[in-house]
């Protein structure tokens, strides 16, 4: 994640400095954890629906 | 003769305005000179537009004189969040970027109250960009609750619930794209409205203050009734907003007399208890008697994947408010507060993907709520976790809740939001009213929430359990008098 902030950084040129750079980093790897959940929930779903479990969303 | 301000509505004043027993421009007058008393101690006002609004009222009263009555609204004065565009007047959106834009343009709800004949009093100061709750705004300064100086009123529409609550105007506009209307209503003890998504045009609100498909514009006042008029008036289709939903916007005063014994109100059995302070459950608990002993219904829903709401919101949240911003943080990145420059980036970090499973989970709890709102006509449930934190709690980024320290935000995102964000996800109406007050004072508001659409229902229902509760004639003590 640091190379992607640290990329952003370079393409928007803000200019953070390591210890902003680190923050934001820990920041997006946390939310990035909790969006995993979401793909979980995603999938479990269009399996429920290709069974044909789903009735009107067939 | 003007009523005491402890008992001046929109409601008691709109039939004295009309006859010319009250005079639009005296009843401006009082609230010029109490914004001048109040504003440097509670910062509700980012700009106060006193000879347009004077020069308002002399039209008003001309008109009014002259037999050109036009309604409720008509020499009421009243007040417009900071990222609402007004013509020939600063808008800043609370931030530094903006701090010096003039539009040449009125929002629709702008205009809308101008053809009501409503009296602009100025500007409300808001949290930065929209972006958090707290209101403590680095270039405005921070918003001060009137119940408890050291408290935060809420935000982001802070100014416009300190300005109501403490009578420097009768009623504001604000947005809400995560409860910034419910909340700051909330802890102020106020009524605030955030209708059904496509209800009001959001046509002339800044970009880069609300996601798109969550953010919505609403309504403050001090009493469920005057709720009713101004949504009236502001309510409606804007062809500048092809979001705005072309129906007929009903009278939604004629609701409020109806009966509200036979309703059936849900309340959901997860995500709101575990998370409630023990005063709001409280005062909750008590709510629910009280719309029993009204003789409506109360029914356990559930909804199943209500846990997964904080991540589906700020992830639709984050992704869809990030455009708005980008040539900013390519020509201006520091003049963000630190805080939120930090945030903006990790959100540039989201996939569309993500964004897209978000909206796939979002689905499914949006069928999920109408499922339950297919068996009840309501749903309760508190419109905050906790009362106002202090504004030091603010800064340091947590709070005390019943001996255990609470994180204000966290990976989930924002802990005073938790409970009105789900409404913004659903694009379902809901409506705070006051509820109580803890130990210390501070309010507590009930949130009601309706079907799409069903706003009057919402206003007949929170009307009878306001008039039942009273807590509506609690005013907050200021040291000044008119």
């Amino acid at each position: 994640m640091k190379e992607l902030i640290r990329k952003l950084d370079k393409e928007y040129g803000i200019g953070l400095n390591e210890e902003e750079i680190e923050l934001i980093a820990r920041q997006a790897e946390e939310s990035t954890r909790l969006y995993q959940k979401l793909y979980e929930v995603a999938a479990a779903e269009e399996s429920f629906v290709s069974t044909g479990e789903g009735g009107d969303k067939q | 003769m003007i009523p005491e301000i402890a008992t001046r509505t929109i409601a008691e004043l709109a039939p004295r305005i009309k006859t010319g027993a009250v005079s639009p421009v005296e009843l401006t007058e009082l609230y010029l000179q109490r914004i001048e008393k109040l504003n440097p101690l509670l910062n509700a006002y980012v700009t106060v537009t006193a000879e347009q609004a004077r020069s308002q009222a002399k039209v008003a009263q001309s008109d009014i004189a002259g037999g050109k009555y036009r309604g409720a609204l008509h020499g009421i004065p009243v007040t417009i969040k900071d990222n609402l565009a007004t013509k020939g007047i600063r808008t800043t959106a609370g931030s530094k970027i903006l701090s010096d834009w003039v539009p040449d343009f009125d929002a629709t709800v702008v205009t809308r109250l101008k053809d009501a004949g409503a009296i602009i009093l100025g500007k409300t100061n808001m949290h930065e960009w929209a972006k958090a709750s707290n209101t403590i705004n680095r270039f405005f300064g921070a918003i001060h609750n009137p119940w408890d100086l050291n408290t935060t009123p809420g935000g982001s529409s802070g100014g416009s619930a300190v300005a109501v609550a403490a009578d420097l105007c009768l009623a504001s506009i604000g947005t809400d794209s995560a409860g910034s209307v419910r909340t700051p209503a909330s802890l102020c003890g106020i009524v605030g409205l955030k209708p059904t998504y496509g209800r009001i045009s959001q046509h002339g609100g800044v970009p880069g203050t609300g996601g798109h498909s969550i953010n919505h514009f609403g309504v403050f006042t001090k009493t469920v009734e005057e709720c009713a008029y101004v949504l009236e008036v502001v309510a409606g289709h804007d062809p500048r907003d092809p979001l705005s939903v072309d129906d007929a916007v009903p009278r939604y005063t004629d609701a409020l007399g109806r009966p509200s014994d036979s309703l059936k109100i849900g309340v959901l059995d997860s995500y709101f208890p575990e998370n409630m302070s023990r005063e709001v459950r409280q005062a909750f608990d008590a709510a629910l008697g009280t719309l029993k002993r009204l003789g409506m219904k109360l029914e356990s829903i559930s909804i199943p994947h209500m846990d997964l709401v904080p991540t589906v919101f700020a992830c639709t949240m984050r992704f869809e408010d990030i455009a708005p911003h980008d040539r900013y943080l390519r020509t201006r990145p520091r003049d963000y507060s630190p805080r939120l420059l930090y945030n903006q980036i990790g959100a540039l970090t989201i996939p569309e993907a993500t964004y897209q499973t978000a909206q796939k989970v979002r689905g499914l709890i949006r069928r999920e709520f109408a499922a339950a709102l297919a068996k009840v006509d309501l749903i309760v449930a508190p419109t905050m976790p906790i009362t106002a934190p202090t504004l030091e709690d603010c800064e340091r980024g947590y709070t005390e809740i019943d001996g255990r320290r609470v994180p204000l935000q966290d990976g989930r995102g924002n802990f005073l939001t938790l409970f009105t964000i789900p409404f913004n996800l659903t694009g379902l109406p809901a409506l705070s009213v006051c509820c109580g007050f803890s130990s210390s004072g501070l309010p507590i508001g009930l949130q009601v929430i309706g079907q799409p659409f069903q706003e009057g229902r919402i206003l007949q229902a929170a009307r009878v359990y306001e008039q039942a509760a009273g807590y509506y004639r609690k005013r907050p003590v200021l040291p000044i008098t008119e």
